[in-house]
């Protein structure tokens, strides 16, 4: 028997919203296999998201509550991971993309002498073993490949898949103890970026703003056509490296990906580093003063101008036509 | 201390992409290549440890064909002391066999850190930096934004979803590079002549003793369909009439 074990991510108790889509993917490839869909939990004090994840159409919970595990740390983390996907006899060994599992799933690999797979965001058949469909080159170019091994870790990207609805099942909570491999790092202290508005990841409207807005000030002014949509606030590489925003707000290939319904991409040029972030967005805005950008051969819709300008009329105009 | 950073040749992503054998390849020809950015801040990270006096060495590493050796001197040029090419003729190293090669480079040059740049922008895979680490049984910090001797221990703040995250770690460790850790120099002239007469050892994956390790094959590439540009509007008030009547998110 071969199963598919699911790291489920949490944050401050609560279960990840980005687990939804990812848990679509893992059991589109249980089924594949013909296996059982394991979600694992890791943490301390996590019972409330063990019940959560339980919820979520799975088989069953693994789930390792221990002091030792309160905040991540690569090589425990990776340990025990690896100890419960022998354990439960997982062929495929899967997670949400995020910055968590872009750095835990990798060490999962070498620990279970298994194939790694990044950013997947499709499944195919290809000579009757499941291949994997990733972007790649600020994804202008998808890469096709499978597994030499007869493990597989991948991160999946959840802009790709529907969110997994709660089922009326409620799966079984295992506890398991396995060893926690230490290697003398400590974690110092977490500054978070506060914030009121949805997470990026999450959000179905995002705002971003570039390097166009010309500082922090004009980086602001993007707040009252946010508040109109509930919206988060996303920017560009340059626009962090300018200093007007965190980087945690960052959107594109070394930032965040996310596939809203609805992006304003205001004073953004349209660079593919942070066009690989977005271009999957149902409807593109483009505000910008220089008609001839590369974003605007991406806008479903575009207006030329000087964006401190248009910005107030919009959310007026928006105001009306919302009221 | 010596310090081993990483420099990585990769195509420029602004190049067209063409593909050939019915997307078997990517066709490389014509396409401009250049050094891979995140490696350009880890070099740069590794090269001020050095001006700091934490430093006392600083090799760079490469994997890439022959002509990659221009990349590598520019690492030179930075300021590292000396350069360690591994001619490999593919553009698309599986990342376990780039981490198992360079943690043969670790055990012959035995660094107290490795620092390299977080991705490859072309494949984007982000996990040679991790593999190596858990090959070596090393800690590792990936998304560096800052990193810092305090005594003994290397201090790093790591980028994460939701701010900045702190962790400290003995030596020997990994660390890869984000952005927000430095702005790579460009050589100076004085640099880019010291550079050529700085020593660049060529090597090889059967010269350090590895043999095929693939774990992931690629199986072909394709092109996303081209998204159509849509329409270019004269004012916000009909932007706000599209995005009621034809988009219909309002």
């Amino acid at each position: 028997m071969s199963n598919v074990l699911f790291f489920a991510e949490h944050s401050q108790g609560s279960l990840r919203k980005l687990n939804g889509p990812a848990l679509t993917a893992a059991r589109q490839l249980a089924t594949r296999v013909g296996g059982q869909l394991i979600a694992l939990v890791v943490g301390e004090d996590v019972g409330a998201v063990a019940q959560a994840v339980a919820r979520l159409g799975v088989d069953k919970v693994v789930c390792v509550d221990d002091a030792a595990l309160r905040d991540y740390l690569p090589r425990r983390y990776a340990s025990v991971v690896a100890e419960v996907a022998e354990d439960e006899d997982a062929e495929v060994v899967l997670a949400a993309v995020t910055t968590l599992s872009k750095d835990l799933l990798p060490r999962v690999a070498v620990r279970l002498e298994a194939a790694m797979i990044s950013d997947v965001v499709d499944f195919l058949d290809e000579d009757d073993a499941p291949a994997f469909v990733r972007p790649m080159w600020a994804s202008k170019l998808f890469e096709v490949v499978t597994a030499a091994t007869d493990v597989v870790c991948l991160t999946v990207r959840h802009t790709a898949f529907a969110a997994q609805e709660e089922s009326g099942r409620v799966a079984p909570i295992a506890a398991a103890s396995p060893e926690i491999v230490d290697d003398g790092t400590t974690f110092e202290r977490f500054d978070a970026v506060e914030s009121a508005r949805p997470a990026l990841t999450d959000a179905d409207v995002v705002v971003a703003g570039g390097r166009g807005l010309g500082s922090a000030e004009g980086f602001a002014s993007l707040e009252p056509l946010a508040d109109l949509f509930n919206a988060a606030i996303g920017a560009t590489r340059a626009a962090v490296d300018a200093g007007y925003c965190p980087n945690d707000w960052q959107i594109g290939q070394t930032g965040k990906i996310v596939a809203p319904d609805l992006y304003f991409a205001v004073g953004i040029s349209g660079a593919i580093q942070h066009v690989a972030g977005m271009k999957n967005a149902k409807t593109i805005v483009a505000i910008n003063k220089n008609p001839e950008e590369p974003i605007f051969q991406l806008a479903s819709y575009a207006v030329v101008g000087d964006a401190h300008k248009l910005l107030p009329q919009l959310v007026e105009a928006l105001t009306k036509a919302k009221a | 201390m010596k310090v081993l950073t990483t420099m990585r040749r990769v195509p420029d992503l602004d190049a067209r992409v063409h593909l050939r054998s019915d997307g078997e390849e990517i066709d490389y020809d014509g396409v401009a290549h250049k050094e891979n950015y995140f490696d350009e801040v880890a070099v740069e990270c590794a090269v001020r440890l050095r001006e700091a006096k934490v430093a006392t060495e600083v090799v760079a590493v490469c994997m890439g064909p022959s002509e990659a050796k221009i990349n590598l001197r520019k690492a030179l040029a930075m300021g590292a002391d000396r350069g360690i090419l591994v001619e490999v003729e593919e553009q698309d190293l599986d990342p376990f066999l780039v981490a198992t090669l360079l943690a043969k480079i670790v055990a012959q040059e035995e660094p107290s850190l490795v620092i390299m740049g977080k991705l490859g922008v072309d494949f984007e895979n982000a996990q040679v930096p991790q593999m190596l680490a858990e090959i070596l049984g090393w800690p590792s910090a990936t998304f560096a934004f800052s990193v810092e001797m305090q005594g003994d221990r290397l201090v790093v703040g790591r980028e994460v979803d939701g701010g900045s995250a702190y962790f400290s770690m003995p030596l020997p460790a990994v660390v890869s590079a984000d952005l927000r850790l430095n702005e790579p120099r460009y050589p100076n002239l004085p640099g880019i002549a010291r550079a050529q007469a700085k020593r660049l050892d060529v090597t090889s994956p059967e010269e350090l003793g590895v043999e095929e390790g693939r774990r992931v094959k690629s199986v072909r590439f394709t092109l996303p369909p081209e998204r159509k540009a849509g329409a270019i509007l004269e004012s916000v008030d009909d932007l706000v009439i599209k995005l009621r009547d034809e988009a219909k998110v309002l």
